[in-house]
């Protein structure tokens, strides 16, 4: 079970995963080079957090290879763009209303897993949380539709954000899936993730 | 002349099963709640998420309340454990400070969740 955030390793950090039985973690950061990369990795190492390092993109950046590469989609031309694009292995949709069947269609064909983060939704105003959540519940459902590849992350900016992946686990439920497929998202979320990059 | 009536109890078929959370929230900062202040952020941040009729068909119950150490025990019927987990995850902050809220344990029954 692994969780993607876009903080630094710190030692709250590794007190905090423990805390909450965190093990393994895609650290979510827009690397500018390789050795970059490998660096923040080691960090993590160091303070004995198993990570995977993910490249985060915004518009027309480069892509890394041998890394998993996450798209910030944050309206609907960009998120077409970056499920078009050759070697996006993760879109990231900053923006619920961004939904397009055709789309998802495509995410599916060309392999594109989407995550949708919940720090996006805690940050709302309860009023705008309701519809939120309708709307990942609509994108779930083009996902189950399409058998594309779906997650549900923390998305933590801060340590408060950060949250347990067996309680993430119960979202997929939430959102109307089946325990098997939210078992599926969640435990094997690592070979998933690894097998797009291959 | 009274007649005492002896109900006809449930049978075991029909009688809800529940099941049992031990939560944790984990503040950054330093949060000083009583008991009842604790149990009145989870009861409406639970009832702010089903509804009054969500709620009750979830079978949600507050069982033990622990301010000092920000636990409690949830009672819910079988089967919404995950809703009752799902909410509690959209659980961001109490009283203006940012908390993570955690399941630390789930049991069908109150002697498992001591046990565990």
């Amino acid at each position: 079970m692994l969780d993607l955030f876009f903080l630094k390793a710190g030692n709250e950090l590794k007190s905090i995963s423990k805390k909450i039985n965190l093990k393994d973690l895609i650290a979510c950061q827009a690397f500018k080079t390789q050795s970059e990369a490998s660096k923040a990795i080691n960090e993590f190492k160091l303070q004995g957090i198993k990570a995977i390092p993910c490249n985060l993109i915004e518009g027309r950046q480069g892509l890394m290879k041998n890394l998993l590469n996450a798209f910030n989609a944050k309206n609907i031309s960009e998120a077409m763009q970056a499920v078009s694009r050759k070697g996006i292995n993760l879109l990231l949709l900053r923006d619920a209303k961004a939904i397009d069947a055709g789309m998802i269609a495509l995410a599916s064909r060309n392999n594109v897993a989407i995550g949708l983060l919940l720090a996006d939704f805690l940050k709302q105003p309860a009023s705008e949380q309701a519809l939120l959540l309708r709307q990942w519940a609509f994108i779930a459902r083009l996902c189950r539709k399409f058998q594309t590849n779906f997650f549900v992350f923390s998305g933590a900016v801060d340590l408060t954000g950060l949250r347990n992946p067996e309680d993430l686990k119960a979202l997929y439920s939430l959102l109307g899936f089946s325990k098997d497929q939210a078992n599926r998202f969640s435990n094997q979320a690592v070979e998933i993730l690894s097998q797009a990059i291959e | 002349m009274n007649v005492k009536l002896k109900r006809k109890p449930i049978p075991s078929s029909l009688r809800e099963k529940h099941r049992y959370l031990f939560i944790e929230l984990i503040p950054l900062k330093p949060l000083s709640l009583n008991d009842w202040e604790f149990k009145e952020v989870l009861s409406r941040h639970f009832t702010g998420f089903f509804g009054l009729k969500g709620i009750a068909f979830t079978g949600y119950q507050l069982i033990n309340v622990n301010a000092g150490n920000l636990t409690a025990v949830l009672k819910c019927f079988q089967g919404f454990e995950d809703e009752l987990k799902a909410a509690l995850v959209c659980l961001g902050e109490v009283k203006g400070v940012k908390v993570i809220p955690f399941t630390r344990k789930a049991s069908g029954t109150l002697k498992g969740l001591s046990k565990q």
